[in-house]
């Protein structure tokens, strides 16, 4: 898995990873881009196929930009994060494989297990690495509930609920082809992720109810609630809605709850924030209220991850196994709206 | 100058804090406690070189940290800045002004670094609001408000002793002291009252302070040890021309338990603690880097409001503090500068 040439060179000064962005569709693309750009420790290079979308954010952070991802991977990166609509996931990551990069893929890792199954294929046939992007892991309120969970503070867990609420995105989040669907297919995975982590085990059923109620003129859901059993009995929820309405002060959250024996612990994984009121010059003008962030970033510390487990040569986690599983409970989910029942897990890969 | 070594004088509660955060800066840890006890636990349980008195802890290091009881700050500081030493020292600065302008004078003559441990400036929470005014969020600040309250600190302590520790103002008010000057400049008039007498001293364990800004901004102060039962918390309030920022510990609990007191099990909420923060940035200044959030003149300031709340709370009268040698307006910018936010 490690050339002769990797940043993992056991001997001498290590040099800068090399690490290209494919895409800043993801809005999130910016975001990683902010944490990595202008360290010494990082080279990287961005492309869009996109240029009127990607260009300004690449100069922004004053990193080189190409709208050609062929160019991009001649550059011969270490590894490369996309940042595509979900359904261009698959493409992309195919062909950074092939060139011998490892893999950052964003959430949801795919649009259909076929997909996601393919990806997972094609870094394995490449001898790379892909890890899926699921930054709630890294949020200290949650590293401190999974601790209590690991640890066995709370005893045996017997139930969970979880939230990720948001606000409608917009663009091609709610195009059901880009996209692969709406908030279920948005906002499910987060959450579905960290309970599979927490607990350890592997969902078995799921049963979901949707709606439109919210944005009813968008031809994708808008709201939704998963009920999950895990293969230990484990009994657990999801709100997967786009719940937040465009005046509340931040874009959602994550909350987890877990019901052990011992105890019952939630943590509030963006609850690190102050709050703040504008109302503008002679307190005359239009108001903002906002939540602002002060705690440790989760995005930065995913990264710590993905640049640590490429210069130890070693698969970071979450891997590309734990996008898909998470993905799995999301198709689950649209299959149990439309039956009206619960569905079983796994799903077969052609489902 | 490569900072490698670091002598902690005062072995107690927030001495070990400190150990904690040098350690993580990779710093070797000396210390002196003049409690031979303190000193073989620190020893034992913590791995700290001990020594057997001050002179050879000063002799052995290139840094001090002083976190002895407020009253005994200055002669530490003084003993090791006249040694040649750059000092770190918890707040307050010292016990009188009269102590405090000795130790800034003294580390000016020598030519080494005097830093005052004012920790609130290095609480993120905090730091994001000090950083929300000076991009000009609320505009000119107005009325800030700042509540600082816990339980009885050792009944036994020195803390009780106005004489040694300053009292609840001196001791706990005073870190708001310092935030509030941060965020809205020079101080010209204090007015306090204290409350609730208590412990062995029978001292005030609650106390008000009115502070009145040279920009007339007003600032209410809440310090108090009469949070029995229930944990330490603390809350800001700051309204000015153009918005409002507000924070409490306890608004949005990150991990909520039950039993509550299973929380502490998920361990840290943040990768580095504010005291092991400032003293990355205290070394950092002494190696030569940029001048910290807070200089030993803001800990100077700080201690000559809390004395005058002090003089205050025992006369029943406004004090009046004289005008700042180098005037610090706050950290909002000016009305000029403020474009849009
Ligand atoms: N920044 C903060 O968050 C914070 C918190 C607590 C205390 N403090 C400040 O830190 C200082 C110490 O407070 P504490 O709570 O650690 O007190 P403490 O009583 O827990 O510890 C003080 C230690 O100093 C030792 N000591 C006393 N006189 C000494 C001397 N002359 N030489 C050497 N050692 C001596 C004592 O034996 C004791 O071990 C005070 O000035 C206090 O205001 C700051």
């Amino acid at each position: 898995m490690t050339s002769p040439e990797s940043p993992a060179a056991a001997s001498g000064e290590a040099r800068p990873v090399k690490i290209g962005i494919m895409s800043f569709a993801h809005l999130h693309g910016a975001g990683y881009a902010g944490v990595l750009a202008g360290r010494p420790d990082i080279e990287l290079r961005a492309a869009d196929e996109n240029a009127d979308r990607g260009k300004p954010i690449a100069d922004g952070f004053g990193i080189p930009f190409t709208s050609s991802y062929a160019e991009l991977l001649d550059w011969q990166p270490d590894a490369v994060i996309v940042c595509s609509e979900n359904a261009r996931h698959r493409v992309l990551v195919e062909q950074a494989a092939a060139a011998g990069a490892h893999v950052l893929c964003e959430k949801p890792l795919a649009t259909s297990l076929v997909d996601g199954r393919a990806m997972i294929d094609a870094c394995e046939a490449a001898g790379v690495t892909l890890m899926t992007a699921f930054p709630v892991r890294f949020a200290r309120p949650v590293v401190g509930l999974a601790k209590l969970a690991h640890d066995g503070a709370l005893g045996r867990i017997h139930g969970a609920a979880g939230t990720n609420p948001g606000r409608m995105p917009g663009g091609w989040f709610v195009d059901p082809d880009l996209a692969g669907g709406g908030a279920v297919m948005d906002h499910t995975v987060h959450v579905a992720d960290l309970l599979r982590w927490i607990l350890g085990v592997e969902a078995v059923e799921v049963y979901a109810q949707v709606n439109r109620i919210l944005y009813p003129d968008l031809p994708v859901e808008t709201a939704g609630t998963l009920a999950i059993t895990f293969a230990d009995g484990t009994v657990a929820t999801i709100d997967c809605s786009w719940g937040r309405p465009k005046s509340y002060p931040t874009w959602g959250g994550v909350t987890l709850e877990l019901v052990g024996e011992q105890g019952i612990a939630t943590a509030d994984a963006f609850g690190q924030t102050i709050n703040s009121y504008h109302d503008g010059p002679g307190r005359a003008g239009g108001q903002d209220v906002a939540w602002s962030p002060w705690g440790d970033n989760p995005d930065a510390s995913m990264l710590a991850e993905f640049i640590a487990a490429i210069r130890e040569g070693r698969q970071p986690r979450p891997d590309g196994w734990d996008g898909y599983r998470a993905t799995e409970i999301a198709f689950g989910a649209y299959l149990s709206a439309e039956s009206g029942q619960p569905v079983s897990l796994p799903l077969p890969v052609d489902g | 100058m490569k900072v490698s070594r670091v002598g902690v004088v005062g072995l107690g509660g927030i001495g070990r804090v400190h150990i904690a955060g040098l350690r993580r800066l990779g710093v070797q840890v000396h210390g002196y406690d003049d409690i031979p006890d303190a000193r073989s636990k620190a020893n034992e349980e913590l791995g700290v070189v001990v020594h057997p008195d001050l002179a050879s802890l000063i002799d052995a290091v290139d840094v001090v940290d002083v976190c002895t009881p407020t009253d005994t700050h200055a002669a530490a500081a003084l003993a090791a800045i006249r040694a040649g030493r750059s000092v770190i020292c918890e707040k307050p600065l010292a016990r009188t002004l009269g102590e405090a302008d000795a130790l800034i004078a003294a580390a000016d003559e020598a030519g080494v670094a005097l830093h005052v441990a004012h920790v609130v400036r290095f609480f993120p929470e905090y730091a994001a609001a000090r950083a929300a005014v000076a991009a000009g969020r609320i505009g000119q600040p107005g009325v800030l408000r700042l509540t600082r309250e816990g339980g009885m600190p050792n009944p036994n302590g020195w803390y009780h002793d106005v004489a040694r520790s300053a009292g609840i103002i001196g001791d706990v008010m005073i870190h708001d002291i310092d935030f509030a000057r941060w965020i809205a400049g020079d101080v010209v008039r204090v007015y306090a009252r204290t409350l609730r007498p208590a412990g062995p001293y029978n001292g005030a364990t609650h106390a008000y302070a009115l502070l009145t800004h040279a920009s007339g901004a007003i600032s209410h102060l809440t310090a108090s040890w009469a949070r029995t039962g229930a944990s330490f918390r603390t809350s800001f309030e700051f309204s000015g021309s153009q918005g409002m920022l507000d924070y409490a510990t306890d608004q949005r609990p990150l991990l909520r338990t039950a039993p509550p007191d299973l929380a502490h099990a998920g361990g840290p909420m943040l990768d580095e603690d504010p005291w092991a923060a400032e003293l990355r940035e205290f070394l950092a200044a002494i190696e030569g880097g940029p001048t910290p959030r807070v200089t030993a003149h803001d800990g100077r300031a700080a201690l000559a409001i809390a004395l005058a709340a002090l003089e205050s709370a025992e006369t029943g009268r406004a004090v009046d503090l004289p005008p700042a040698a180098n005037p610090f307006p706050g950290s909002a910018p000016s009305p000029a500068e403020v474009v849009s936010v």
